[in-house]
């Protein structure tokens, strides 16, 4: 948790509303849940004791259903709405207690914002919103109008730049929006539910786009979302977020794989695991690892011990071998001792831990036998076997 | 809700008829035994309290104590006045004339620009060019310093929920208020005089610019504004880079309104001692010299048009942009005259550039000595960019010397005036005599079988009986309040004395309201039936709903004489126009799926209005009734004007008597009735909305 390697850290932030925030926060029995507080006081906490670090260039998603408070904590962020308590940290310094003149500059500069809506000024051309944030900085004509033009060809929109925001389609808007966003070169963006007004295809195409010009940028990104399949597919990390409150954190294998509760676990329903899900997510580990220079009846005693078919078998460096069947062992070890390495047959099916669910369900449909999973440095690191991908596809890993 | 449980629904109407039943039952009760046990049946005089004596005291009090503020306001006023008149009066005509037309030009082309250099020559030619000018002055005055106040308060209104709060209920009372209300407490602060009438004006016509600046403000989508925050703006910036841009329709639209109310004051400043039209019409109506308020009725309805259109093209150069409307071409002669005009625009733009390139040649020259860099290309640049307003002012310049060194064109040559007063002087005498056969039945049965039965009836009235019957009325159809506030009204009538005024002018607007609402809903519906019959009346209801309510005096008493009957057929052509709207607007908006379903069972298209449209329209029928009555109590003052008795009577003999306390009651009386009648009427409509779930058009 060291500060230093976190863009933004954000601890015990509140937001009430009501007439009396302040003193209701001050008062309040944190463990009350957001109807309790509701009813007991009269007030809405709508961001409810969130504390989260978001990395340097890591897109960090918050995915809640609508009034789930997103919308309020994105907006704490930048001070849009001015949060009740807690601290938000940003470069190091609290942006809660900034003064004015400190929270002029840091919308300036530090930070921008994409709007569901988009939030274009209807009554300038295309160009002029897009240079909108160089201008209140009191940035010369010229260089805005310069610096507009290039964003606005990253976004793929030249030539559109003597139109009239209502003249474009509902994808070219938001694009302009992040034309917007990035023209004053900030450090964070934050993202307020940016597609969700959009066509589930140009939506596809937007976040693809997104993703291409993240790699490039590498900015630091929140990303607001209420679309369960969005969040996996923007985050490096995603937070779900529930009655003002963070209910989880996990990359998105992580929250797919071990939903903390059955509201996460709702979610989950729906996602198309074959395409999230890889070897190194499922796979179990490996009961019987042996060396090859073992003896065979050492093997069998332990793979009966553990009730195993299969033993995994390393190079005495370390490196993966092979498997061995409890067929072949057990045969082995009636003729006589010896090493298992005889019994090894020659370069075995390997699974590379990024290999994806729908890549191994023929392979493993195909095979008896667990299949090793083994890094880029030929280290076994787990098994998969036909049971396994069964129970992932099932949700039940 | 009781839709599908037909008992309770039963039981709850049976209810109410129970009430009217007793209701009746009781003020019936009140009226034998009132009637048994005394002749009389106004308002007791044991009761009377003449509350015009401690307002007198008051009167004399407020302005002597606050003489210090009121005093510079008023030498303020008056000076910028006296400094406005003497600067446009000074002006040779074909200044001002040129001047409006380059303006208009610029602003909405060539129709607009004849029309208002057309429309101020009209006012020259009819001698009234001083006048007319003086009206401008005050006019332009007043607007102004509406402006000047009215935006900033409706910017605030819109940034501050705890001032729209204060403000809003303020603004509904004053546009509910009838304009001559505003006379007497101006006049107690300001005496007679033009302040009084720029004050007065500046009060009523505030509203509206504060209140549309202010929901243009709140209009704004709080994503956009949510945005200009998130990039740094200051508040500043938001105002004037996002707002404000984005407000501006409809504060034009606000000051649209607050011109025409402005206008619709020049005939109430008159009463007030201020010069210009209204009070040319005033007096000559007054010396029954009806060709003479002709002309200066005529002369405010070009004003009224010509500024309509004005500030309409204001508010609509932005949505037009540059495309205007393509009119398709006009025909033979037509066609050859818009390509000359064509021509001469194009000439005049040519001249203007030619001018601003020779000019910034010129300076640069005359600089070059001076300045560093290259004056000449800036100045190029600057001039063509401003090619017709150097141009213009070139031109004027031009004129002004020539007027003022050559030719005198200082006053509005009087061989070019033309007064028709004399033949419209002639035609009035001609039709009071020959058209007599139409309109002394219509006097005589309108007076026999309208007004004097309704005014006889109403004063037989016992006072306990109107009362509680209007208090009962206001509490079945708009709650116990507004039942509280009739009783308290019409208390406040019977003690200041004003009870048979009240009841004069009571039987006026209920006549004008039964003539206008009869005419005006046929007129609607026939409309709503008829596209063609729509678009025809569409501009004739337009124009007349610019006007000014007295304009249609002259031609009224030229008809019917002065008299208690003019001032109901002015009154009736006033007030129609939002009757008819929205009928028309009311049934044009029932749902086409609706009508198919009726259509779908074999309905006759009378089955459709009748069973299906009418009663769906009824809300917004009763909203335009709601007008209507609102704008026949606006008229009851200015009926007084052609010989209307009653409390209008009353007022405007307090205001030319300089006596604030009998004013003050008289005043009072009519503004009760305003209110109660509103609310009464509002609540009405409200009640048939809800339950119906349509919304009432606008």
């Amino acid at each position: 948790m060291a500060a230093a390697e976190h863009k933004i850290s954000c601890r015990h932030v509140w937001k009430i509303f009501g007439p009396h925030p302040s003193r209701v926060k001050d008062n309040l029995d944190p463990r009350l849940s957001r109807d309790e507080i509701l009813e007991r006081t009269g007030h809405l906490a709508a961001v409810k004791d969130v504390s989260f670090d978001v990395r340097e260039g890591e897109i960090f998603v918050v995915m809640g259903l609508s009034g789930s408070g997103k919308s309020t904590l994105i907006r704490c962020l930048s001070r849009l709405v001015e949060p009740t308590d807690g601290h938000i940290i940003i470069n190091g310094e609290d942006v809660v207690t900034m003064d004015d003149k400190q929270l002029l500059e840091l919308r300036r500069h530090k930070m921008s914002m994409v709007f569901q809506h988009f939030g274009l000024f209807p009554h300038r051309r295309v160009i002029d919103n897009i240079a909108y944030g160089l201008e209140v900085q009191g940035v010369e004509k010229a260089t805005r109008m310069k610096k507009a033009a290039e964003v606005l060809e990253l976004v793929g929109l030249s030539g559109w730049e003597r139109h009239y925001p209502r003249e474009l389609s509902g994808g070219m808007q938001q694009r302009v929006g992040l034309a917007r966003a990035l023209a004053v070169d900030p450090e964070i963006l934050l993202f307020d539910e940016p597609f969700s007004a959009l066509d589930p295809l140009i939506r596809r195409d937007m976040q693809d786009e997104l993703l291409k010009l993240q790699e490039m940028l590498q900015k630091t990104t929140i990303f607001i979302t209420h679309d369960f399949l969005e969040a996996l597919k923007m985050g490096d990390r995603i937070a779900i977020m529930k009655d003002g409150e963070f209910v989880q954190i996990g990359t998105p294998e992580e929250v797919v794989l071990h939903p903390i509760d059955d509201y996460v676990k709702d979610f989950t329903r729906d996602v198309p695991r074959h395409k999230l899900l890889t070897a190194g997510t499922i796979m179990k580990e490996c009961q019987v690892v042996v060396s090859d220079t073992d003896d065979v009846s050492a093997v069998l005693s332990l793979m009966r011990e553990r009730e195993c078919a299969t033993a995994f078998v390393n190079k005495e460096a370390g490196d993966f071998l092979g498997t061995v069947s409890m067929e072949d062992i057990a045969q082995a070890s009636e003729q006589g001792s010896g090493q298992v390495r005889a019994l090894v047959g020659s370069s075995p099916p390997v699974l590379s831990p990024h290999t994806m669910l729908d890549e191994l369900i023929p392979i493993t449909a195909t095979s008896d036998r667990p299949l090793a999973v083994v890094d880029d440095a030929n280290r076994l690191v787990g098994a998969v076997d036909r049971t396994t991908v069964m129970l992932a596809l099932a949700g039940k890993g | 809700m009781n839709a599908h449980s037909p008992d309770p629904h039963v039981h709850e109407r049976r209810k109410i008829f129970m009430y009217h039943v007793a209701a009746g039952g009781l003020l019936l009760l009140v009226l034998v035994i009132y009637r048994l046990s005394t002749e009389n049946s106004v308002f007791p005089a044991f009761l009377h309290y003449a509350l015009r004596e401690p307002v007198d005291v008051f009167a004399d009090w407020l302005p002597e104590t606050f003489r210090f503020i009121l005093k510079p306001i008023s030498d303020a006023i008056k000076l910028s006045l006296k400094r406005l008149d003497g600067f446009f009066l000074g002006l040779p005509w074909p200044v001002v004339v040129g001047g409006v037309f380059l303006f208009t030009q610029h602003l909405g082309g060539l129709r607009l620009s004849l029309l208002s250099a057309g429309s101020l020559m009209f006012m020259g030619v009819i001698g009234l060019w001083d006048v007319s000018l003086i009206t401008l002055t005050i006019m332009t005055l007043s607007v102004a310093i509406t402006l000047v106040i009215g935006i900033p308060l409706g910017i605030w209104a819109a940034h501050s929920d705890r001032v729209e709060m204060i403000l809003r209920p303020v603004l509904d009372a004053m546009q509910t208020m009838p304009a001559f209300v505003y006379l007497l407490p101006v006049m107690l602060l300001f005496g007679i005089g033009a302040t009084s009438a720029v004050m007065a004006t500046i009060i009523y016509a505030a509203p509206p610019v504060i209140r549309l600046t202010n929901l243009g403000i709140r209009q704004v989508s709080p994503e956009v504004v949510e945005a200009a925050k998130s990039y740094g703006s200051t508040s500043l910036q938001t105002l004037f880079k996002v707002q404000l841009p984005l407000a501006r329709p409809s504060i034009m639209m606000g000051i649209n309104q607050t011109v025409m109310m402005a206008l619709g004051m020049v005939i109430i400043v008159a009463l007030l001692g201020a010069s210009g039209l209204g009070k040319e019409i005033w007096y000559a109506m007054r010396r029954l010299n009806i060709g003479l308020a002709l002309e200066a009725g005529l002369a405010v309805v070009l004003m009224a048009i010509v500024l309509d259109r004005i500030s309409y093209a204001l508010t609509g150069r932005e949505r037009e942009g540059k495309a205007r409307a393509y009119e398709g071409e006009p025909p033979g002669m037509l066609a050859r005259m818009k390509k000359s005009v064509a021509r001469i625009g194009a000439f005049a733009q040519g001249l203007s550039r030619a001018f601003a390139a020779g000019m910034a040649v010129l300076i640069g020259w005359i600089a070059r000595p001076f300045a560093k860099k290259d004056v000449t290309g800036i100045l190029r640049r600057v001039f063509t960019a401003h090619a017709f307003l150097l141009g213009s002012s070139a031109l004027l310049l031009a004129l002004l010397l020539v007027s003022r060194y050559l030719v005198d064109f200082s006053e509005f040559p009087a061989a070019w005036i033309f007064h028709f007063a004399k033949p419209v002087d002639a035609a009035a005498t001609w039709m009071n005599i020959n058209l007599a056969f139409i309109t002394d039945p219509m006097r005589k049965s309108i007076y026999v079988y309208g007004l004097g039965p309704m005014r006889d009836f109403l004063i037989w009235l016992p006072w306990p009986v109107l009362m509680l019957g209007i208090a009962y009325l206001a509490w079945r159809v708009a709650g116990w309040r507004i039942a509280l506030l009739s009783l308290f009204g019409f208390a406040f009538i019977g003690v200041t004395g004003m009870w048979i005024p009240t009841m004069v002018t009571l039987s006026q607007v209920l006549v004008a309201l039964v003539l206008s609402v009869g005419i005006a809903v046929p007129i609607g519906i026939l409309a709503s039936r008829s596209d063609g019959f729509e678009a025809l009346i569409r501009p004739i209801l337009d124009v007349m709903q610019t006007l000014p309510a007295f304009v249609y005096f002259p031609v009224v008493i030229m008809l019917f004489r002065i008299g208690d009957l003019s001032g109901i057929i002015a009154t009736v052509i006033y007030a129609m126009p939002p009757a008819i709207r929205l009928t028309n607007l009311g049934i044009r908006q029932v749902s086409a799926e609706v009508i198919e379903a009726a259509r779908s069972y074999g309905s006759t298209p009378r089955q459709i209005l009748f069973k299906v449209q009418l009663p769906l329209a009824l809300p917004s029928i009763m909203m335009g009734i709601n007008q209507t009555t609102m704008m026949a109590l606006a008229m009851v003052v200015f009926a007084a004007l052609i010989g209307a008795k009653g409390l209008g009577f009353e007022v405007l003999m307090s205001i030319t008597r300089f006596d604030v306390g009998a004013g003050f009651e008289a005043g009072m009386s009519i503004v009760f009735l305003a209110v109660i009648a509103d609310r009464i009427t509002q609540g009405w409509a409200k009640r048939r909305q809800q339950a119906l779930g349509v919304a009432a058009s606008q």
